[in-house]
C-alpha cells in the first residue's frame, strides 16, 4: 500500500494547490487550476489502481502489451471500472488539460483566456470531487500531516 | 477421357466472335465474371508479392490467399467502424472536421469543434457519443480528442499520418 499512500500524498498536494488558486478573490490562473486538478485526479486514479491487480497504468500497459498511450489506458480503465458520471468528469479534466497544453504550444490564444472562471470552478469543485468521491478518498487527507503534503 | 472440341458455327471468324459470344452467353454476366477473374488474379499476384514468394505450390498459394482474405476483411471492418464514427459525430453541428490516424490497431481520432471558449456541455454530448460507439461496437480501439478549430489548425497540430474523414 506504499504506492497508494504516495499517490494520495501527491493527489492531495495538487488538490490543495488547485483549491488555493480557485479560492482567490480574483481567479487569474484558470489554466493552472484546470491542469493541476487533472493531475490531482490522475493520482487519485493511480492510488486506486495500486490497490488492484492492475497496479498502475504503466504496469497494465506493459503486462498486457497494449499499444495505447498511458493517458488513453488510464481513461479506459476509469470508464470500465467506474460509473458514467465519474468517467465523464475524468474525461472533462483530461480534455481541458490537453486543450490547455495545445493552446500553450500554439500561441493562437493564451490558454487562461480560453477558459472561463466557471470552467475552473467546475474542474476543482465538481469534476475532481466526483473522482475523489467515487474512490472513497474523501477522508484520506486526514491520514496525512499537512507537512507530508505541503513539505 | 475423350477431349471435346467446341463446335463453331460455319460462319465463325475472329471478326464476328463478339456476336458469336453474345449469341451464346449473357454478355453482362460474362464481363462481370472476367472482371472478377482479373481481380482475383491481381489479388493472388499481390499476395505473392507480399511474401516475395513466386512459388506456386498449393500450400503457399492457400497461405497467401488466406492472408489476403484476412487483410481485406480487416479493411472492410475498419471502414465500417470509421463510417459509424463519422455518421454519429457529424450530426453535432459544432463539429467542424474529423481526422484519423491508424496505428498499431488503434485509431486516434481528432475532432475539431467550432467553439471559441471551452464548452463543457458540448463536450458532454461528444462524450455521450463516445459511450454509444463503445456500446455499439464494443471496442476500445478508438481514442477521441477534441480541439478548438478557431485556434488550432489541423496542419499545425497534426502529423502527416492523420487523414481527414469528415469536413462539415
Amino acid at each position: 500500500m506504499a504506492a497508494e499512500k504516495e499517490h494520495l500524498k501527491q493527489a492531495w498536494h495538487n488538490t490543495i494547490l488547485s483549491k488555493e488558486l480557485s479560492d482567490q478573490k480574483q481567479v487569474h490562473y484558470r489554466d493552472w487550476i484546470i491542469t493541476v486538478s487533472f493531475y490531482a485526479a490522475l493520482h487519485f486514479v493511480e492510488a486506486w489502481l495500486s490497490t488492484t491487480e492492475m497496479v498502475s497504468a504503466v504496469k497494465y500497459k506493459n503486462s498486457n502489451n497494449v499499444k495505447k498511450s498511458i493517458h488513453k489506458i488510464r481513461s479506459d480503465l476509469v470508464k470500465k471500472n467506474t460509473d458514467r458520471r465519474t468517467a465523464h468528469s475524468y474525461k472533462q479534466l483530461y480534455t481541458m488539460s490537453m486543450q490547455s497544453r495545445y493552446l500553450m504550444n500554439n500561441g493562437a490564444i493564451a490558454a487562461y483566456n480560453y477558459f472561463d472562471n466557471s470552467d475552473a470552478e467546475r474542474a476543482v469543485s465538481d469534476y475532481l470531487v466526483d473522482i475523489i468521491s467515487y474512490f472513497n478518498y474523501n477522508d484520506s487527507q486526514d491520514e496525512f500531516e499537512i507537512s507530508d503534503i505541503l513539505n | 477421357m475423350e477431349r471435346t472440341t467446341s463446335k463453331l458455327p460455319e460462319n465463325y471468324s475472329i471478326n464476328n466472335s463478339v456476336s458469336y459470344v453474345s449469341e451464346f452467353f449473357d454478355y453482362n454476366n460474362l464481363t462481370a465474371q472476367i472482371r472478377d477473374d482479373i481481380n482475383s488474379f491481381q489479388r493472388i499476384t499481390e499476395g505473392l508479392k507480399i511474401t516475395d514468394q513466386f512459388n506456386f505450390s498449393t500450400s503457399n498459394l492457400l497461405k497467401n490467399l488466406s492472408n489476403i482474405y484476412k487483410v481485406q476483411t480487416t479493411v472492410a471492418e475498419e471502414e465500417k467502424e470509421i463510417s459509424i464514427v463519422v455518421s454519429l459525430f457529424s450530426k453535432i453541428d459544432r463539429v467542424e472536421s474529423i481526422y484519423a490516424k491508424y496505428d498499431n490497431g488503434y485509431y486516434d481520432i481528432k475532432i475539431f469543434t467550432t467553439n471559441d471558449k471551452y464548452d463543457a456541455e458540448l463536450m458532454e454530448r461528444l462524450f455521450n457519443i463516445e459511450d454509444t460507439i463503445f456500446e455499439v461496437m464494443g471496442t476500445e480501439n478508438f481514442n477521441f480528442e477534441y480541439l478548438p478549430a478557431k485556434y488550432l489548425s489541423p496542419k499545425e497540430v497534426l502529423s502527416e499520418k492523420y487523414y481527414i474523414i469528415f469536413k462539415g
